[in-house]
């Protein structure tokens, strides 16, 4: 047996983006998760100019220990509107379930599909319900989380370089003016966590309640999804070149050699990571900038991750679809290049990437 | 659907309530080793992996499936629908083929429940923190409410939930992969103790571990092999909450109304327009015998209202059916792979390869999967005829 390639761009009609929205909040006393979820869900819809009704299947990204119940789709998914039809949760990051649904359309199952992730990092901790992936008896003792391997990404970079990043507090300064100026960022953090060495306060990622909702169909709505690509590595961090982020690289590679598209090609990238330096691996990761030089790329190109990235609010497993989402507003406002390609990792420690390029028409 | 896909391979672990001396990933690679064997193939025939692990906390370890399912180098997903996992991650499988993505995708299901203090207590969070939690609504109790329903409603009484249990514990026995299988007699059932009226211990599915794996290929790839073609498969959701589905237009609580349109919409795709007659096996993911007895209207066995006596026929032996050869999850439920198991279970029954469990030659097998507190729902149909 042989695995082919992916073939299905070569059918008739592409899968567009017919709708998005995203909702950041902190703690809103107000409204419960399944209430956050159905506000974004229906902005989405409205953004599409469907009804739930014209929607076949719901594809939806969620932890069952950041939503602090077990099975929590039972109480998420109809919110999502996943009741009396197709739906089907994955406990991975939302870029994966973009890629799902995506598959679910070229599959000529469905025609319309709704895709929603959510985390609301003020009740659910995520870097608490993280740490439970590491193995209990010999890594979870050492305290080992997201951030923390962050931090030794950070390390075992900067001995790579034997020095310090160069521009690196640039890098960070202009991640937080591109925060600053996206009017879609969280106000303001739920918490703020300690930066573990040598990973710097500035660098860390903004944790807030965040909700993205994405209508997939077959209607030309201008966005086309026309690229896709996954990659996998050990789970082993022990195993990992952990400056390298291979499955990043993979899943970018076959995303774009899918679409056609280069570098050149692209106007707007995001990138996601757990922090600034994590975002800054990937551009290097992906072929975009020459290892050494990716706070440098980070700085002086300004289609990299405009929304401000992981500083613009954040929290697993929205993660990818908050930053699909972001991607799509950006082509939406118009391109010299319109097209985008975004990059989002899963546990444990992007042991696993989801890469999507769209474009514009 | 466009274009024809088969199950080509299926390995299991054999299902017990610990596996003290294997981990996770011994377990998987057991399963997987076996199934690739059954398909005839390598691991680089492999396009995709997806994943099926449910609740989290039932293993004690978050994403115990990166550790141990997930493989370098290729695409992996995984589903989480609760019980239903297994079957959402095939129907995931064959998403991730008819697009075009993979011509063999490998899906992999895992439980290590047996790793949990006490798995009902976990249950007990899979419902409303507030509202739900301190009256012990487990999925036991929620099987209880709707086994009172039918006796009230339907004239249901404790015998047929016995001798529904009775009858998959004595086709157990031929399925070497259930561990500690043994016969249990109607009375002995009914002389077990009770978890909640009207369950008693042996109407209920114990803790169980294990791992299963099935290989699906797509027509052009499948060459001489055996096969079992995916001629129709559906999944449907419900609301959560219980509450609001005791009385309403699309069907009660016990009419399980996402299993009926999951259902309905894989027998439109499979041809099936009388399943009594055109089905030959049913392994249906009920893990209460109360369950099942709701199933059976569901799946278009019967009408809702002769739900009592259609069971009272099919346990005489006056209907025609084959229900759980393998002993269906009251034999074993390893949450997360049940539904999978059902669906490797039937593709053995088509292929003819079930061993002592087989039942004659069999045309076509149906597995549904479960999820929730019967909130998700899903149908495979199996056939010898490629669609």
């Amino acid at each position: 047996m042989t695995t082919t390639r992916f073939e299905y761009m070569t059918s008739a009609s592409p899968v567009t983006v017919e709708g998005v929205a995203l909702q950041r909040s902190c703690a809103d006393q107000t409204r419960s998760l399944p209430e956050l979820i159905f506000d974004c869900v229906r902005a989405a819809l409205a953004d599409a100019g469907v009804r739930m009704a014209d929607v076949d299947s719901v594809c939806i990204a969620a932890e069952d220990l950041i939503d602090g119940r077990s099975l929590s789709s039972m109480i998420t998914g109809p919110a999502a509107g996943a009741y009396l039809r197709d739906e089907i949760r994955l406990s991975e990051d939302g870029l994966a379930a973009v890629s799902l649904g995506t598959a679910q359309i070229q599959s000529h199952a469905f025609d319309r599909v709704v895709v929603a992730a959510w985390g609301r990092a003020s009740e659910g901790d995520p870097q608490r319900s993280g740490a439970r992936s590491f193995d209990p008896f010999t890594e979870q003792p050492l305290g080992l989380s997201e951030l923390a391997v962050s931090a030794l990404r950070a390390c075992a970079y900067l001995k790579r370089q034997a020095g310090d990043m160069p521009r690196r507090a640039e890098a960070g300064q202009a991640r937080a003016d591109r925060a600053a100026a996206n009017p879609r960022s969280a106000a303001k953090p739920v918490r703020t966590v300690p930066a573990p060495f040598p990973l710097r306060p500035a660098e860390l990622r903004t944790e807030t309640d965040a909700v993205a909702a994405v209508v997939l169909g077959r209607a030309p709505a201008g966005i086309a999804v026309t690229g896709v690509g996954h990659g996998t590595e050990s789970w082993h961090l022990g195993e990992r070149d952990l400056t390298a982020m291979a499955s990043a690289g993979a899943a970018a590679r076959a995303a774009l050699a899918q679409s056609g598209l280069g570098w050149n090609d692209l106007g707007v990238l995001e990138l996601a990571g757990t922090t600034l330096f994590d975002e800054i691996l990937l551009l290097e990761s992906i072929g975009l900038a020459e290892t050494g030089t990716g706070a440098v790329s980070f700085l002086t190109d300004p289609r990299i991750n405009p929304s401000g990235g992981g500083a613009a609010g954040d929290c697993e497993p929205a993660t990818g679809l908050l930053r699909f989402a972001e991607a799509v507003l950006r082509l939406r406002g118009g391109l010299a290049n319109p097209a985008g390609l975004v990059v989002s990792g899963s546990a444990l420690a992007g042991q696993t990437h989801t890469a999507v390029v769209i474009e514009a028409s | 659907m466009t274009g024809a896909i088969g199950v080509v391979g299926v390995g299991q672990t054999p299902y017990r309530r610990q596996n003290p001396d294997k981990s996770a990933a011994e377990l998987v690679y057991d399963a997987v080793r076996a199934a690739l064997h059954d398909a005839d193939i390598e691991m680089d025939a492999v396009g995709a992996v997806i994943g099926g692990v449910a609740p989290d906390a039932l293993a004690g370890i978050n994403d115990i499936d990166r550790m141990s399912i997930a493989r370098p180098g290729r695409p992996y997903l995984r589903v989480n629908t609760g019980g239903a996992t297994g079957a959402s991650a095939l129907q995931a499988a064959l998403t991730w083929i008819r697009a075009g993505r993979a011509d063999t995708v490998l899906v992999v299901a895992l439980e290590r429940m047996g790793q949990a203090t006490t798995a009902q207590a976990i249950f007990n969070t899979i419902f409303d923190p507030i509202y739900e939690k301190d009256f012990v609504l487990t999925t036991i109790t929620m099987a209880g409410i709707r086994g009172s329903m039918l006796m009230k409603r339907h004239g249901f009484g404790e015998r047929h939930w016995a001798r529904i249990a009775s009858r998959n514990f004595t086709h157990a026995v031929d399925n070497p992969l259930v561990v500690g299988a043994r016969v249990r007699t109607p009375e002995q059932v009914l002389a077990s103790p009770m978890l909640a009226w009207p369950i008693h211990q042996y109407e209920a599915c114990p803790i169980s571990e294990g791992a299963c794996a099935v290989v699906v290929s797509r027509d052009g790839v499948v060459g001489t092999r055996s096969v079992a073609w995916v001629q129709g498969m559906a999944g449907s959701s419900d609301s959560y909450s219980m509450g609001e589905r005791v009385n309403r237009r699309e069907g009660s609580l016990i009419e399980m109304v996402p299993l009926k349109r999951a259902a309905a919409a894989a027998y439109r795709q499979a041809g099936i327009t009388d399943p009594g007659t055109q089905v030959d096996v049913f392994e249906l993911q009920a893990p209460f015998s109360i369950i099942e007895a709701m199933a059976y209207p569901a799946l278009g066995l019967c009408d809702v209202a002769e739900s009592r006596a259609f069971v009272d026929r099919l346990l005489d032996g006056e209907v025609g059916l084959e229900m759980n050869p393998s002993g269906g999850a009251q034999a074993a439920n390893p949450v997360s792979a049940t539904a999978l198991i059902r669906i490797a279970e039937s593709a053995l029954q088509v292929r003819g390869v079930a061993g002592a469990r087989q039942r004659g030659e069999v045309r076509r097998a149906v597995a549904t999967g479960q999820g929730g507190a019967t909130q998700f729902s899903s149908v495979c149909v199996l056939g010898r005829d490629r669609p």
